[in-house]
């Protein structure tokens, strides 16, 4: 019985990201693709125009499933606070962490490609937009009160993605429980909350 | 390309190198590349080098190593702590067209493939590190800051920073450079004048 082209399609996508993270953008070929996900060229021809499209399509599904993560996180239960500090911290690597390793080595190409450009930019267009939604709903709800919420949110992911590069590529630095509490003290400073509130705000 | 000492050959390689690297990305430069850009043949590059990682990563090593020798040259010029650490942070954030950082970008996505270019990385960055760390230590000494942990400050003030020189540099993001030192800056702050209350800090490094 043969499987339906949506399962072959998202096969194949899930074989691009592997040789994206094994080889690298540069010396991945459409054959080692196919090869990969068991399937013929010509089938993945079929279904993508290019070795472009082949690689925008991958991340951009790699993409939707990092939004959809991040929107079940911030739409959850809790206080903001809390919400807050699942969308940063739920997001933190593991040490050769094959989700990170690939936006690491997607970075390096976002000058050199339009399409992966947009892909990049809408993801980290969703996330900051995220955050900066649920600071200004636990402003709204008197958790705390931020005096730039822009801010703010490009801050905290900047922490945390500087912190995420050095956890992913060397393995070195601190360990996973550190890298939790200097996101989660990121948070209580970036928020100018005392350690006691941001406790109360988070202790669910 | 007559004539040259094999210190000069090796030179010449790594500047060809850095200047295919910088059109096509340090991930796509071949040694076939490198010999063209010389108009030579790959059998010189091979005389000189073991493998193309080893290429990268001497390449990488010349040219991200010479922003850290700059930045050291800076910081031993100040004279306090504070001026040391402001020095520091001038030296490291990027501007948007900053070519260092993108090789950087470069040398993080092909880390996981070639172990010469990662142990590069990995060295400079903890050699970032190491002179953040110091700059912060000799601050505690001096009494100009507080941290019981100097080291782990240091880890966060690099990461901050090197988060914010991403948001720059790959996403483009509506932040400049000015943004970049001016919240670098006030993560030092928080950091490392943990008793002092907001308004006195801002008050303190305006009049400084």
């Amino acid at each position: 019985m043969s499987r339906p082209a949506t399962d072959r399609r998202s096969e194949i996508l899930d074989a691009v990201v592997d040789a994206i993270i094994e080889v690298g953008f540069t010396d991945m070929t459409v054959a080692d693709v196919a090869s990969r996900a068991g399937v013929s060229t010509a089938l993945v021809h079929y279904h993508f125009s290019s070795k472009d499209a082949l690689i925008a399509a991958a991340l951009r599904a790699a993409s939707d499933e990092d939004k959809t993560f991040r929107n079940e996180l911030a739409d959850g239960e809790g206080t903001a606070t809390e919400r807050l500090v699942l969308v940063l911290t739920r997001s933190l690597p593991e040490p050769d962490d094959a989700s990170w390793i690939l936006w690491i080595e997607t970075w390096g190409e976002t000058r050199r490609s339009a399409d992966i450009r947009e892909v990049m930019a809408d993801l980290n267009g969703h996330e900051h937009a995220t955050i900066v939604a649920l600071v200004e709903e636990g402003m709204r709800a008197g958790e705390f009160v931020v005096a730039d919420p822009d801010g703010a949110a490009t801050r905290l992911t900047a922490l945390r993605d500087g912190l995420a590069i050095e956890r992913t590529l060397f393995g070195t630095g601190q360990g996973t429980d550190e890298l939790l509490e200097q996101v989660r003290a990121a948070i209580r400073y970036n928020l100018d909350l005392t350690p006691a509130r941001f406790a109360e705000l988070t202790q669910s | 390309m007559a004539r040259l000492s094999p210190d000069e050959r090796r030179r010449a390689i790594i500047e060809a190198t850095l200047a295919v690297a910088r059109r096509n990305g340090l991930g796509a430069t071949t040694v076939r590349d490198v010999a063209d850009e010389m108009g030579t043949s790959s059998g010189l590059v091979h005389h000189y080098f073991d493998s193309m990682d080893e290429v990268l990563a001497v390449a990488f090593e010349h040219a991200a190593g010479a922003d850290l020798e700059r930045a050291r040259a800076v910081v031993a010029e100040a004279p306090t702590a504070t001026e040391q650490l402001d020095a520091f942070i001038a030296c490291y954030a990027p501007a948007q067209s900053d070519w260092t950082m993108q090789l950087w970008l470069d040398a993080w996505a092909e880390a996981a493939r070639r172990p010469a270019l990662r142990n590069v990385s990995q060295r400079l960055n903890r050699a970032w590190q190491e002179l953040v760390r110091s700059i912060v230590a000799d601050g505690v000494t001096a009494g100009e800051f507080a941290t019981d942990d100097p080291d782990a400050a240091a880890w966060r003030l690099l990461s901050v920073l090197d988060g914010l020189a991403l948001q720059v540099v790959a996403h483009e993001a509506l932040i400049g450079r000015d943004e970049v030192v001016a919240w670098t800056r006030a993560a030092a702050d928080r950091e490392l004048l943990p008793s002092a209350p907001a308004a006195t800090r801002a008050a303190t490094r305006t009049r400084r």
